[in-house]
């Protein structure tokens, strides 16, 4: 498993980028360019649309430095500008889907680990069409989660979403996720 | 056996030139976007000049009656100073009525009204000087050689 900077925040040059440095900018670019990629396009379906809104996530990232408060949070913060801006076009398709949430179970939901999902080379394809057949909040809920192991109360922040909700998505998402993978396997 | 991270990433790989793509575009627009951080600083100093203000105001202008009282009596003093400064002959000359002058102002007043009347009528008989050749058209020392050469 490839280590995530964001566990080791001291390497990302936030400050430095703050200043305006290129290199600084490039490196962080670099660092997240793919997972942002894949959390959008995962969310829009849509490869121009995700290269947009991770070029206008990427500008809103540097127009905006200044606002982030604490520079650890850097990753979160982008994928919340990212997320900003899918809704932003989700509302002008006006295709947004609200779907019913109920309350979980915490217990079940502590027991998670994003660990236990490990999946073999030859199921990939099938484990991405479940992804996808997952409904919009419990997808994105689920990436942030799988893609860059963000923590429920950062997803509610990026999401700007009560935690509760969060919890509540994730394990729906996760369950979700599990009955259509048996199915796919049966 | 691979974390679904691995799995979602490996998936939008192909995406890699084209993400580069757009990393290198903003980056060239970098200069325009970035705003330095010196423009903050003197954002903050200037609010900060500002809260100083405020508080001066609050803390000590505002409840302070002395200077509220002096600013008061400042202002009435003007109100009054321009009031009697306002359009002073007039309001002179309407309050004076003519019998009420002494006699040698009256006097001096009747002789220049007759003077003025005396003028007033000379200008009424000038027109024949005008029709002859409207003098004050002409330069002073062509009238002069009219004369003489007259």
């Amino acid at each position: 498993m490839k280590v995530l900077v964001e566990s080791c925040p001291d390497t990302l040059p936030v400050p430095a980028a703050r200043e305006g440095q290129p290199d600084a900018w490039d490196a962080l670019f670099k660092r997240y360019q793919l997972p942002l990629y894949s959390y959008v396009y995962e969310c829009v379906r849509d490869e121009q649309t995700s290269l947009d809104i991770v070029q206008e996530t990427f500008i809103n990232a540097v127009k905006y430095i200044r606002q982030l408060r604490e520079d650890e949070k850097f990753g979160s913060w982008l994928f919340s500008i990212a997320h900003q801006k899918i809704s932003q076009r989700r509302r002008k398709q006006a295709n947004e889907q609200k779907k019913h949430e109920t309350f979980y179970k915490e217990s079940e939901f502590e027991n998670e680990n994003p660990l236990q999902w490990l999946i073999r080379r030859e199921d990939e394809k099938r484990f991405m069409n479940c992804v996808e057949h997952l409904s919009l909040p419990h997808r994105s809920v689920l990436l942030l989660h799988f893609i860059e192991e963000f923590k429920v109360d950062q997803i509610a922040e990026i999401t700007q979403t009560q935690v509760g909700t969060i919890k509540s998505r994730l394990f729906y998402a996760k369950k979700a996720l599990r009955n259509l993978w048996e199915r796919e396997i049966k | 056996m691979k974390h679904p991270r691995d799995v979602i990433l490996d998936q939008h790989q192909h995406a890699e030139p084209r993400l580069n793509q757009v990393r290198s575009s903003v980056l060239s627009r970098l200069q325009t976007l970035h705003h330095p951080p010196n423009t903050h600083l003197e954002e903050k100093r200037d609010s900060v000049l500002a809260q100083i203000t405020v508080a001066l105001w609050r803390e000590l202008i505002l409840p302070c009656r002395r200077i509220w009282i002096s600013l008061a009596a400042i202002w009435m003093f003007i109100a009054v100073v321009n009031f009697q400064m306002q359009s002073p002959n007039q309001a002179k000359f309407s309050s004076i009525s003519i019998n009420t002058l002494s006699p040698v102002i009256r006097d001096q007043l009747i002789r220049q009204n007759k003077l003025r009347a005396s003028l007033l009528n000379s200008d009424i008989t000038q027109p024949e000087e005008d029709e002859i050749g409207h003098p004050s058209a002409k330069l002073r020392s062509a009238i002069r050689r009219e004369w003489m050469v007259g």
